[in-house]
């Protein structure tokens, strides 16, 4: 054990890696076993750490021959401990976000428009979620819309919907020649309905 | 043999390098403050989530399970949801999750309630795997760090019980801090995390058109999540800053992965992230995100830092010193159980039995506990405690019970005096 003044370091050696509390003496291993125990759980803690970090490097790498062989190995690692993931956020390019709007028409033939994004809170902490969810719900409305539709057939049961139509706004590039004249991203110039999927309600 | 020499000499500096890099003595305190505040997080987070419990992540919610299995095609993306039937067992798992949570962030038997919050979080990223985002991975590599380190050893509970359990047989004993090799190649890890992090999402940037050609961050508050009107006048009059906000992310998030590590660039290179993260927490109302951030970078904070801010601390406070009576065995409990919180070991203390005050008399003292200042004031029973739990940062959560305007010393005169009066039959 020695003093390191660039870090305030305690090298310690292979048989001392267990932890020790401040002030008592490090006693060197008497017994055989015991140094083999300390060397063994060294060894043990060193390959944890290099497998960890060769990991954490490997999911996000880009792919390539390299990287593919290594995902065989670390895939199971990854997945089942979640530490998959690209770390791309808002990239490579930052995307303009559509709104999900949604029309209820009930039994008398009445639409009613719903905007999810009104009863939003950006102080929620949910509120990503929510907005992740849409906008998921819109990539793939082939996949999710008839669930969609089916929840917010339970949802909005007192109106006694017949059917739910998904909507997606689409929003148009805005410039700042375009905020300056006094225009706002929203108007109606700057969006596009797009309708998704109409799905009708079960029978109440 | 001369082979075997070499061998030896050469695997030394070898091992001790490594053993540099991976496996010096220190305390856990950077994950610690880590643990607390990624803990603090997921309560938040999780409880707000409660009301949504059955819509996010049930059966009859906005996942079905026939839908999952388009998302959920290995067998090592696994949830404790995907063997629940009945909604009660969601509700609660919840609760045990949310209770579990707190426990982690209050570092209560945190040995067993780090692996279940690891375990329930990404129970929940997998039941219903489309709505997570960044943080959640962020989260989820964060705890496993956590899991694998020895937490729990300071700021937490279990260092109070271990304080406390070791005052109640001397009241002057003090427990040693706890310090670990492993710690620190846990904290090295989290560092590591981090780095890698911010490297890809640099990289990541660099490939896009927005992010090259500098006009990133104006598209990105032109998007109706995050528009802001008065941002947005102010970005289109001075369109310069878009691009300075634009390369400047991206200068701050390729140069930590670089600069972080030596010693003369790392409070600045810490002191840039956090302001980027606090512009995101702000400016783009990612709060959940930036705090995680900020606690995964508390991993780059010395150990030396924080004990130096403590040693401030207590030299701006002063001395504190506390007078019991040492014949009352409730007395003797009551201040083992107090000075547990006593991390930065602010308070000393005096049995007036054995060693009588020169500045409060042994009259006096049969009636209260007496807390000395060095300017030699006096304060007895409820006012003792009252200056003592707004200067000991491990009392602060008492401070709402001692400080609540009127009330407080309308009622807790009059508790203190019952207890003192009545101690020896308690």
């Amino acid at each position: 054990m020695r003093e390191d003044t660039s870090d305030c370091a305690l090298i310690l050696s292979p048989v001392q890696w267990f932890g020790k509390v401040e002030g008592s003496p490090v006693h060197l291993p008497s017994l055989t076993s015991k140094q083999w125990r300390g060397r063994l759980t060294y060894a043990a803690m060193s390959l944890l750490v290099v497998w960890h970090t060769l990991a954490i490097v490997v999911a996000p790498s880009p792919d390539s021959a390299i990287t593919r062989s290594a995902r065989l190995l670390f895939e199971p690692y990854l997945t089942l401990f979640r530490l998959e993931n690209g770390w791309s956020f808002y990239a490579p390019d930052v995307r303009v976000e559509s709104e999900f709007r949604y029309v209820v028409e009930d039994a008398s033939g009445e639409r009613h428009t719903f905007v999810p994004a009104d009863k939003l809170s950006r102080f929620h902490p949910i509120d990503i979620w929510v907005k992740d969810w849409y906008i998921h719900v819109m990539d793939t409305p082939e996949t999710y819309g008839d669930a969609v539709a089916a929840y917010l057939c339970r949802e909005h049961a007192l109106l006694h919907p017949v059917s739910i139509t998904l909507l997606e706004i689409e929003q148009n590039e805005f410039s700042p020649e375009d905020q300056l004249s006094g225009k706002h991203p929203f108007d109606p110039e700057f969006l596009d309905e797009k309708t998704l999927t109409t799905v009708q309600c079960p029978n109440e | 043999m001369l082979a075997r020499v070499n061998q030896i000499t050469f695997a030394a500096p070898l091992r001790e390098a490594w053993s540099q890099v991976w496996f010096q003595d220190k305390p856990t305190s950077s994950l610690e403050i880590a643990r607390m505040g990624i803990g603090a997080a997921l309560v938040l987070h999780y409880g707000l989530a409660t009301p949504y419990l059955l819509t996010f992540w049930g059966d009859d919610g906005w996942m079905p399970r026939a839908l999952l299995a388009n998302e959920i095609t290995d067998p090592w993306q696994q949830s404790v949801f995907f063997y629940f039937t009945a909604p009660w067992q969601w509700s609660a798992f919840h609760a045990f999750f949310l209770f579990c949570c707190a426990a982690f962030m209050l570092g209560w038997r945190t040995s067993w309630v780090k692996w279940a919050v690891l375990i329930g979080h990404i129970s929940y990223d997998y039941r219903n795997p489309i709505m997570t985002y960044g943080v959640d991975s962020i989260v989820a590599c964060l705890l496993l760090i956590l899991c694998f380190a020895p937490v729990g050893r300071a700021m937490s509970l279990d260092r109070v019980r271990e304080v406390r359990s070791a005052k109640r047989k001397s009241l002057g004993a003090s427990p040693p801090a706890f310090t670990s090799p492993w710690a620190f190649a846990c904290t090295r890890l989290m560092q590591i995390e981090m780095a890698v992090l911010f490297f890809f999402s640099a990289i990541g940037k660099l490939t896009g058109d927005d992010w090259r050609g500098g006009d990133a961050i104006w598209w990105l508050f032109t998007n109706s999540y995050y528009y802001n009107n008065d941002i947005l006048n102010l970005l289109a009059s001075q369109y310069w800053l878009v691009n300075v906000a634009t390369y400047g992310t991206i200068l701050i998030e390729i140069a930590f992965p670089f600069l972080i590590w030596q010693r003369r660039s790392r409070p600045y290179m810490l002191a840039a992230a956090l302001f980027l993260h606090l512009q995101f927490a702000v400016l783009m109302y990612l709060y959940y995100f930036s705090w995680v951030m900020i606690m995964g970078q508390m991993s780059f904070v010395r150990p030396e830092w924080l004990s130096g801010l403590g040693a401030a601390w207590k030299r701006k406070m002063g001395e504190m010193e506390m007078i019991y009576d040492g014949a009352c065995g409730f007395c003797k409990r009551s201040m083992a159980w107090f000075l547990a919180f006593d991390g930065l070991r602010q308070i000393q203390i005096r049995d007036f039995r054995t060693n009588p005050s020169p500045i409060v008399s042994d009259e006096q003292m049969i009636k209260a506990v007496y807390l000395v200042l060095p300017d030699g004031r006096a304060l007895p029973g409820f006012e003792a405690y009252r200056y003592v739990v707004l200067r000991v940062p491990g009392l602060w959560w008492q401070v709402p019970f001692f400080y609540v305007p009127l009330f407080s010393r309308l009622f807790g005169h009059p508790i203190y005096n019952w207890i003192a009066a009545n101690r020896s039959r308690l």
